[in-house]
């Protein structure tokens, strides 16, 4: 069994009768030291997915499994980075690291805790800015501090929603070169969730596009067998990579464009069985008519 | 008027008050832009892209210079130009029909209502909303509001359309998709389009020239760049075409250039990032 194992899950939202299906039969398997990234629209269920792997939430159907164990809620074991940072206002960048590593940790002596947790504000090049509460930081850095408290843990899997969605283009790519080195340094299991399909193919070993929703799977997963460290101007040139991005990019619009069709249908369907079909008439009449 | 000048933008200045006197902006800003051309303007945040575009659509006035439109300044808002923002500010009380038809009562003052709700309807069904005529924006997803935005623009049919990082707000992938939908809607009467952007995919796909501004303060038309590829556009023919590739680049070089030029120019006054020069600290492995 590899080390993080979903078969055939389903997950859905809303209460009986008016249920939305988010996730239809989803199957991934992840190897023990290895970064795979899905990408998606917004709306499609990627947070889902992680809240799943995160013990957050359970699926209806199917089985979660990390480690060989099934996931039965949240642990430290399964670090989790989201976009909106969630760091508590009123704490140092060093004590939210801290808090988590108190947690994880209690029974290490309290100066042990603190190099700890001074280690990784360190590694994410927060050093400078140990002392500063998170206001007085930018979107980018409060990121690391985000990154850095999920990897003082020392969590088996560290799971990454769309850490750097919420940052300009700039600050992205720099995150982005620190996340490669980290995880190169580190070996850890990563999990990425992104709508970007460069900065899935930049950072992964595997990358899996998760098709438009409702009732969203995951697509066919594609190698990213490209030599690191990556560098995002030389991949530009790397037929490779223009190949793996073409191929995801078209695997996720051809999808939208089915989901919508098989929305319009439905829809056509329903107003043929309703009797009286006042106002229903309208769009056909009007699409015919030109401006 | 020659439509080889349909818009001339001369020597344009704007400067704001700052605590320390007035800080310019753009500075010297110079463009002229074709009938039917579509020009996007890209930079990095902050350097005035927008600030240009607002004047030209008339909500700024400039502190020097000049925008003239078919030959005549610009001094105000007016219905030739639309303006298409990144939220696409929709009532949202009234379905996405309403909208547009509200929209249209002021550009077709004289029609009857049946006509204003026949053209609002043609242009959401061209944007892939037929079905969503009667929904409420708080039914629609992000995508599918800003779908509405571009309809109501379209249907109002300004002589040019001014877009402010019109898909700045949506994922990647939804990005894609309302950029087909644009073109599909310029292939059909051929407005001109000024568009401001920071995606260097989008600018390239979209544009016949991508002008490259420098980073503020004193910003202005660093290079412009041609894009020759074919239209129409068709994303797999593009995806696949070196030249593609080789224009995105030469964008991204512009803009790293003015990343690292800005960083020495400009340091920020309060809190310097951790600079990137620290020696990496190498992490044990665990």
């Amino acid at each position: 069994m590899a080390f993080i194992e979903l078969s055939g899950v389903c997950k859905g939202y809303g209460r009986a009768g008016q249920r939305t299906a988010v996730l239809e039969d989803v199957n991934l398997s992840i190897e023990q030291g290895e970064l795979v990234s899905i990408v998606g629209y917004s709306g499609a269920g990627k947070t889902t997915l992680v809240s799943l792997m995160a013990g957050l939430s359970f699926p209806d159907k199917g089985t979660v499994f990390v480690g060989g164990k099934p996931v039965t809620g949240p642990s430290p074991e399964r670090g989790v980075v989201f976009q909106n940072y969630s760091l508590l206002p009123w704490l140092s960048v060093l004590e939210n690291v801290q808090l988590a590593v108190d947690q994880v940790f209690p029974k290490l002596s309290k100066e042990t805790r603190r190099a700890r947790a001074m280690k990784f504000v360190e590694m994410v090049n927060l050093g400078p800015a140990a002392n500063k509460r998170p206001r007085e930081l930018s979107g980018g850095m409060r990121q690391r501090v985000s990154v850095a408290r999920a990897l003082s843990m020392e969590p088996e899997l560290l799971l990454l929603d769309e850490p750097f969605g919420a940052l300009d283009a700039l600050t992205r790519g720099v995150l982005q070169g620190e996340l490669q080195r980290i995880s190169q340094e580190s070996g850890k299991t990563m999990l990425l969730i992104t709508n970007d399909v460069d900065e899935g193919i930049l950072l992964s070993d595997r990358i899996i596009p998760l098709g438009a929703g409702p009732r969203a799977s995951l697509g066919p997963a594609t190698v990213v067998d490209i030599e690191r460290p990556r560098e995002r101007k030389a991949l530009n040139h790397d037929p490779r990579f223009r190949a793996i991005r073409l191929g995801v990019l078209e695997y996720l619009l051809e999808s939208g464009k089915q989901k919508r069709a098989e929305r319009e249908a439905e829809r056509a369907r329903v107003e043929q069985a309703k009797p009286s079909p006042s106002g229903a008439q309208e769009p056909t009449q009007i699409a015919e008519v030109s401006p | 008027m020659n439509p080889q000048k349909f818009l001339e933008i001369w020597q344009l200045s704007k400067a704001f008050p700052g605590p320390t006197g007035n800080v310019p902006v753009v500075e010297g800003f110079n463009l002229t832009v074709a009938e039917g051309e579509i020009v996007s303007l890209i930079g990095h945040s902050g350097c005035g892209k927008s600030t240009v575009l607002s004047i030209v659509a008339g909500l700024t006035q400039p502190t020097e210079g000049t925008v003239i439109m078919g030959g005549r300044e610009v001094t105000e808002p007016g219905t030739d130009r639309g303006v298409v923002f990144q939220s696409p500010c929709l009532f949202h009380w009234m379905t996405a029909l309403e909208n547009v038809v509200l929209g249209l009562e002021q550009a077709m003052p004289k029609a009857t209502q049946a006509q204003r709700k026949e053209k609002a309807g043609y242009y959401l069904s061209r944007v892939g909303l037929g079905d969503d005529l009667h929904k409420r924006p708080s039914e629609l997803s992000a995508g599918m509001r800003q779908r509405v935005g571009l309809a109501r623009a379209f249907a109002l049919s300004p002589r040019m359309l001014l877009l402010d990082e019109p898909f700045g707000m949506l994922d990647s992938i939804t990005r894609c998709e309302l950029q087909d939908v644009l073109l599909q809607l310029w292939r059909e009467d051929k407005k001109t389009l000024l568009l401001v952007t920071h995606d260097v995919d989008e600018s390239v796909f979209l544009s016949d020239r991508v002008v490259m501004m420098t980073s503020g303060p004193r910003a202005h038309v660093g290079e412009i760049m041609e894009v020759a590829l074919a239209r129409p556009r068709e994303r797999h023919s593009v995806l696949d075409d070196p030249q593609f590739y080789e224009l995105r680049e030469r964008l991204i070089g512009f803009l790293e250039g003015q990343a690292d030029h800005s960083a020495t120019a400009l340091p920020r006054a309060s809190t310097p990032p951790p600079s990137a020069a620290r020696p990496v600290r190498k992490l044990s492995a665990a």
